[in-house]
């Protein structure tokens, strides 16, 4: 995949002239917020006998103004997202799909065992294709993957009780691996572990990876051979850059990669400019290292035969 | 007859607990069996190879007919049924160092090296050191695993009582560390 640099030029180049219609929408709105807001500030300061009359009438006061800046925000559509998208996976290979109501398959998602339990599945801006790497010096190799947006919840109690749980949000990964793991593994943040000690559980010799991830295999051979010491340092470098939680599984001739994300990449705040290549330098990030967990695999498991 | 039953209860209770650390320990010591098991696997697969790359090299050059002479060696040995366990590992560590010189020498034999059956041979090879080195890491996390629980209170009342004693771990050979140069070696 190629670098980050170039895909920050990219950004800069192709990206930012197109968002400036976008850009000039957001200011126009954000100057509208703010003038609102003077405007309501003085009313307020006018009628202040008025309103000091009942405390009601501040409160009720404030909660008009809240719906008004409200629908000011909510005319502030933005395609920006779409656009963004559209542009990065371009950039990225001529060989993916955007799919922007697609998810990942949910049977597909079960298959991971990485969320077993759940009953609202839910998702978007799904891709998938192939993108070109270089898996050692001597071929150019094609990765095929799918990956998308998902939330995943269980709706508990019913009526009044009702509650939801979050389950899992975030960027979920599918990616094809050219041989077939005999045996299922699966990899967590430490702070998903049960309270009981499992017997499927590898313990592994680099204490840090110890201390972030769990890891639970059918196979203590097999799992140690997936986590080879460079594996364990890639998955510990993430994990000190990002800090987000992060899964993996390997089952049958996939791997999936779970990433959890708080909040929305593409989310664009009105008081921040859209020419800000943080916001979605994230999101080619991560896609990065679902690219370099599987360039680790197939450095170390260097025969693919179906033989 | 109250202070009585109490006793009895507290005293199965007892035998219970000691009955569940004992057996916690024999699960830890089967699972250094099994991991030995799987070190064994992949040496026997590397016996296997060993002699096709001797072929393989003859063919193309007659300078490392010493190295070759000392690998097929180190392979008898290593496969006797004479030898003891710790000798084994000692031989299949030789055998280890010697199949790395060898990949380096091969660097100057481009024919041999680009030859198919060569290059077979190594996609091979490389599989089981990955192997070999996934099962020597099993070994050590089972050993060091049940080396502490046999140190650790409570426990190590019923290792002393059943004169459980500790294993001794496969050294991180200096191949697990460079393991990562004869990768790139193999580019």
């Amino acid at each position: 995949m190629k670098k980050i640099e170039e895909f920050e030029k990219y950004f800069n180049d192709i990206i930012k002239p197109k968002l400036q219609p976008l850009e000039e929408e957001r200011k126009s709105v954000k100057t509208k917020i703010i003038i609102t807001c003077i405007i309501l500030l003085v009313i307020f300061i006018f009628m202040i006998n008025f309103f000091m009359q009942d405390i009601r009438l501040i409160l009720g006061y404030f909660v008009v103004s809240s719906v008004i800046i409200g629908l000011l925000k909510k005319g502030y559509t933005s395609n920006f997202k779409d656009l963004l998208i559209k542009d990065i996976i371009k950039f990225i290979s001529e060989d993916l799909v955007f799919n922007k109501s697609g998810k990942i398959d949910e049977n597909q998602f079960r298959k991971s065992k990485l969320f077993t339990d759940f009953n609202r599945y839910d998702g978007e801006d799904y891709i998938s294709g192939e993108i070109e790497y270089k898996s050692d010096s001597l071929s150019d190799d094609k990765l095929k993957l799918e990956f998308s947006e998902l939330s995943v919840e269980k709706e508990v109690g019913s009526g009044k009780d009702r509650r939801v749980i979050t389950i899992f949000n975030g960027m979920f990964y599918v990616v094809d691996f050219n041989k077939e793991f005999e045996y299922y593994t699966k990899i967590i943040p430490d702070s998903k572990k049960g309270f009981f000690k499992r017997k499927d559980r590898v313990m592994l010799e680099d204490d840090l990876f110890e201390k972030i991830y769990e890891v639970y295999s059918e196979s203590q051979f097999e799992s140690r051979y997936i986590l080879s010491t460079s594996m364990m340092e890639r998955l510990v470098e993430f994990y000190k850059k990002r800090m987000k939680n992060i899964y993996l599984a390997f089952n049958s001739n996939k791997v999936y990669i779970a990433v959890e994300s708080g909040t929305d990449y593409f989310e664009p705040k009105i008081f921040t400019s859209l020419y800000k290549f943080d916001i979605i330098k994230e999101y080619y990030e991560d896609l990065e290292m679902v690219i370099s967990v599987i360039e680790e695999l197939k450095l170390n498991i260097k025969i693919w035969s179906k033989k | 007859m109250k202070g009585f039953l109490v006793l009895i209860v507290i005293l199965v209770l007892i035998v219970f607990f000691v009955i569940g650390l004992y057996n916690a320990l024999i699960r830890l010591k089967n699972r250094i069996k099994e991991a030995f098991a799987g070190i064994d696997v992949q040496l026997k697969k590397r016996y296997d190879l060993i002699p096709n790359l001797v072929a393989a090299v003859k063919q193309y050059t007659e300078h490392e007919k010493n190295t070759l002479e000392k690998l097929t060696e180190l392979r008898s040995m290593a496969i006797s049924s004479e030898v003891s366990m710790d000798e084994k590992m000692e031989i299949n560590n030789e055998i280890s160092g010697v199949m790395k010189g060898l990949m380096v020498s091969v660097e100057n034999y481009p024919d041999l090296k680009a030859s198919d059956n060569f290059l077979q041979l190594q996609r091979s090879l490389n599989e089981v050191e990955e192997q070999l080195s996934a099962a020597r890491r099993f070994f050590n996390s089972a050993v060091r695993q049940y080396n502490d629980a046999i140190m650790v209170f409570p426990s190590n009342m019923i290792a002393g009582m059943f004169n459980m004693r500790s294993e001794k771990m496969f050294e991180v050979t200096s191949d697990e560390k460079k393991n990562v140069d004869v990768k790139d070696l193999f580019q």
